[in-house]
């Protein structure tokens, strides 16, 4: 896997980061730059403020000054619809169990990313489909809900490409996937950052998804440690 | 080894309770069925104590009218102590009244109830009621000098419309008048609206299916709402080795403070009826405030008892989750749907003209009955199909025109047709069967029909006048110039009509002593008045005052409108008292006019039970709502579109109860047509314009709730490593 250039414009900056919940310090100055292209996968203890971390970089928690950029935007300077709007434009989430609407088909639940958006519905259900297409997900005009866990992930990382962010999320992405299907979402995730030059970062429990990342960090006591990532 | 049955002590229920509480906290949704809980338990409260109501309301009008009642000299009485007479008359809307003649012969007894002292001759007391509808008809002066209200407790309600009239001259002699020894028997047939009362039990029936049905419904439904995350939450404590009275414990902590302010707010109608009178809606009814209070304690059991059913149902319709039971989808059942989707319109279209067609009155009922059942048996599934469909027919469109809340909602609606159909399916049945009832009830018998018919014709250009004494002079002189007045005289089936030659040839009768036929050429007014065919006596007087028979007729010349309140004023100061003047028709009109008070209190409680059953099912709906909205919530919150939610709502909850309020109002149209087109029913547009305008107010209600909570949910939602 070839390293992107870290240094040159980074998509994701946590400067210092630290997080308090009451007496409870969460993060204690995490820092971590992550370029186009990049992937980063954090691991660490249940409890040791994975998911607050990804709350942060979302803004759905507001981060103190200056301790948060994305896209090149201090996080915390943004409130309301230019939030949303920030948000909308740079910042995709796949989850565990996909969050999809399982009343809709797949390409429908793609589509919606775009229609949310404000895309134009042909135009948005043509790039749902070739999407789609991509992740392996085709000829099936069954409900979400009747899909395998496999391509119902594939169907989340496709609505995740919709609206071509700069920083993808992820969030225990393969947890509920068998073995095979593990396999197969982990090689196209870790795929996207290239192919579509944006970022991801990855939180997982599982070591052997963290190990495809370019970078492995374990999220420890409010810091975050360098892992040893397998060449 | 087995344990020992452990019981919770008191510090453990306590403490289940408590959890109950805080898990009601922590749910999702768990507003809206707060509001299910309270709104469930507010209608039963209010349904028990309408029962309480119906009974004092009948208990106190009964007590009243009979404390007014007359003693009557020959019931042990020898005494004469005063003259009574009884008599009934109308305002301009034909609702009949009592008037009740009176005249004390000694002067110590005392006046009738309601009444500070005996009313001087020529003077007259008026209930309040009658004050206010007369107000236009001159009816303050009508009996005579007004001497002051009836008070309220000489009134069978506050809005009874009453008169007791002591007449000008004295009631000695008079044959129709009855000596009285005082006031105080049992209740008399005749005297004032209690003769209008249907039996008590027809009332409490009315209670019972209009409102205690719909509000049981509610039971069941906001006991339900959420079920899902309380059955896992109990399967949870079940495996920690929850006994079953621990687990009923936290059931009940979770609902008691809706439930107990459910309670409350649906007392308060019957705590405001304590204190003041309170005049029920689409009815001519007032509720005596003392009638209530009187049975307050019985009103806070009906409070109580509503809490004690509520929470009973909550922990009884609360299921244990069996283990082992099937987590698959049922299959539906499309051979029930098909057959649903082309019975419906079959029952329906049998309901509504099959009875036209039948041959025999038998049959006639029996397809009305069959066709209306098996409409609203059918419709349920002929809705959940049409919710499907459109449903997926919304969704294809979203793909064409409208946005992704009308995808969502489009299959959303189409993969759970059964919730939107429930919603629709009461609402529309509701309308249906509260317009069902309107119209049988607001059928007219064949005789009101007539002289509604009548009344239509003539109007108010022909007068009756009946009088127990000649008719006076004074009455005659006292007409105005339009009028003419034609005397009447019957002898064995013949009807003589006297009058001046100038009178006589207004209504095109010959200026002479000669029989005729009112066909030949008479004023039609006259066929009206006395009979198609009647053989009539003219007979030629030189004066109108000079000749006095008991009974006549009072017409405008040229058909124009008399001033009959001013007419009915004079006959009441120049002739004898009990005089009846009237237009055509009016006792029959009167008699409708009963029948369609009385029907009033189905349409009341009908359109009370459709609101309630709106209600209950729009918040279970809402429920269901909230609960997939959370689906979209992650979406929505990375799209940076929360306002979606406005939407989804919109498409979910507006337009179905929007389509229910016009799909009932349609299905009621057409129930009605054959009724209507005879004449003898008339629809609605109270129970149109109530039931188009609830479901619109509950939609747009629902449509803002809905999108704010779904919107205040996806706000609060976290990645948190699901």
């Amino acid at each position: 896997m070839v390293h992107p250039n870290v240094d040159a414009h980074p998509v994701l900056r946590l400067n210092g980061l630290s997080y308090s919940i009451g007496e409870r310090r969460l993060l204690n100055g995490v820092t971590l730059d992550l370029a186009s292209g990049e992937a980063v996968a954090v691991t660490g203890p249940s409890g040791s403020g994975k998911s607050t971390l990804l709350s942060l970089i979302l803004g759905l928690i507001t981060p103190n000054r200056d301790q948060v950029w994305v896209a090149g935007s201090d996080m915390s300077a943004l409130r309301g619809k230019r939030l949303a709007r920030h948000r909308a434009q740079h910042l995709s989430m796949v989850f565990q169990f996909g969050e999809l609407l399982p009343e809709l088909t797949p390409v429908e639940n793609v589509a919606l990313a775009g229609l949310l958006a404000g895309e134009p519905g042909r135009s948005a259900y043509e790039r749902a489909a070739g999407l789609l297409r991509e992740v392996g997900v085709t000829g099936t005009t069954a409900t979400t809900g009747e899909l395998s866990g496999g391509e119902r992930q594939r169907t989340a990382l496709a609505r995740a490409l919709m609206n071509r962010p700069s920083l993808i999320l992820a969030d225990e992405p393969t947890g509920s996937l068998d073995t095979a299907a593990r396999s197969s979402v982990a090689d196209l995730l870790f795929s996207l950052p290239q192919r579509w030059g944006c970022g991801l970062l990855v939180v997982t429990h599982d070591p052997s998804i963290a190990a495809r990342a370019h970078r492995h960090f374990s999220l420890r006591e409010g810091l975050l440690h360098d892992e040893q990532v397998a060449a | 080894m087995t344990r020992a049955p452990r019981r919770a002590g008191l510090g453990a229920r306590w403490h289940m309770l408590r959890i109950g509480r805080a898990a009601r906290r922590g749910t999702a949704g768990s507003g809206t069925r707060w509001m299910a809980l309270l709104f469930a338990t507010a209608v039963l409260c209010l349904a028990f104590t309408a029962l309480v109501a119906v009974y004092a309301g009948y208990a106190g009008t009964q007590e009243r009218t009979g404390a007014r009642s007359p003693e009557r000299v020959t019931d042990g009485h020898t005494t004469t102590r005063a003259r009574y007479l009884l008599k009934h008359d109308t305002l301009d809307d034909a609702r009949s009244y009592t008037v009740a003649f009176v005249e004390p012969v000694d002067a110590a007894v005392a006046p009738p109830p309601g009444l500070t002292s005996w009313p001087a001759p020529g003077q007259a007391v008026l209930s309040p009621a009658l004050l206010k509808a007369g107000a236009g008809q001159h009816i303050a002066d009508r009996y005579g000098t007004l001497a002051g209200t009836i008070g309220p407790q000489g009134l069978a309600s506050p809005s009874e419309r009453f008169a007791y009239v002591r007449p000008a001259h004295t009631m000695r002699g008079m044959t129709e008048a009855r000596p009285i020894h005082g006031f105080g028997a049992a209740p008399e047939w005749g005297n004032g609206d209690f003769t209008n009362q249907r039996p008590i039990w027809n009332l409490l029936l009315t209670v019972c299916g209009f409102l205690l049905l719909p509000a049981a419904a509610c039971v069941v439904l906001a006991a339900r709402i959420g079920a899902d995350e309380r059955d896992r939450r109990t399967a949870l404590v079940s495996a920690l080795g929850a006994l079953p009275s621990h687990r009923r414990l936290i059931v009940i902590g979770e609902a008691a403070l809706p439930v107990v302010v459910g309670a409350v707010v649906g007392a308060v109608p019957a705590a405001v009826g304590c204190l003041i009178d309170v005049p029920v809606p689409v009815v001519d009814f007032t509720l005596h405030a003392p009638d209530l209070a009187a049975y307050a304690l019985w009103l806070v059991g009906m409070a109580v008892l509503s809490v004690v059913v509520m929470l009973t149902a909550v922990t009884v319709l609360h299921r244990r989750r069996r283990p082992g039971a099937s987590t698959r989808p049922r299959a539906s059942r499309p051979a029930l749907t098909r057959f649903a989707c082309w019975a419906c319109p079959l029952f329906l279209l049998a309901a509504s003209y099959g009875p036209g067609l039948a041959p025999s009155p038998t049959l006639r009922v029996l397809l009305q009955v069959v066709g209306t059942l098996g409409g609203f048996a059918t419709l349920p599934s002929l809705l959940a199909a049409a919710c499907k469909a459109a449903g997926s027919a919304l969704a294809e469109l979203s793909r064409r025109r409208a946005g992704p809340s009308a995808l969502i909602a489009g299959r959303w609606m189409a993969a759970h047709a059964a919730t939107t159909a429930r919603l629709v399916c009461s609402v529309v049945i509701a309308i249906g069967l509260t317009g069902e009832t309107q119209l049988w009830m607001s059928r007219m018998a064949e005789p009101v029909r007539q002289a509604t018919a009548v009344h239509a014709m003539v109007g108010e250009s022909l007068l009756r006048v009946s009088s127990p004494r000649r008719i006076t002079p004074a009455f005659v002189e006292s007409l105005p110039e339009q009028a003419v007045l034609l005397s009447l005289e019957e002898d064995k089936g013949a009807i003589t009509v006297l009058g001046t030659c100038s009178d006589l040839k207004a209504v095109r009768l010959p200026c002479r002593s000669t029989a005729v036929t009112p066909a030949d050429g008479a004023d039609e007014r006259l066929r009206y008045a006395l009979g198609r065919g009647t053989d009539l006596n003219t007979a030629v007087i030189a004066q109108a005052s000079a000749h006095t028979g008991r009974a006549a007729l009072v017409l405008s010349r040229g058909g124009t409108a008399l001033d009959v309140a001013g007419i009915k004023q004079t006959a009441n100061r120049t002739l004898a008292p009990g005089t009846d003047v009237s237009t055509l028709g009016t006792e029959w009109i009167s008699g409708g006019m009963v029948l369609r008070d009385q029907s009033g209190w189905l349409l009341f409680f009908g359109l009370l039970g459709t609101s309630v059953l709106a209600v209950g099912f729009a918040l279970n709906t809402q429920a269901e709502f909230l609960r997939q909205g959370r689906a979209a919530a992650p979406l929505a919150v990375l799209c940076g579109r929360r306002r979606v939610f406005y939407g989804l709502s919109g498409w979910s909850l507006l337009a179905p109860l929007l389509a229910s309020g016009a799909v009932g109002v349609l299905i009621y149209s057409w129930l009605a047509g054959p009724l209507i087109a005879d004449g003898y029913a008339q629809t609605s547009p109270t129970l149109m314009s109530v039931s188009l305008g609830v479901s619109a107010a509950l939609g747009l209600v629902l449509w803002v709730c809905g999108g704010t909570s779904a919107a205040r949910i996806s706000g609060r939602w976290r990645p948190n490593g699901d």
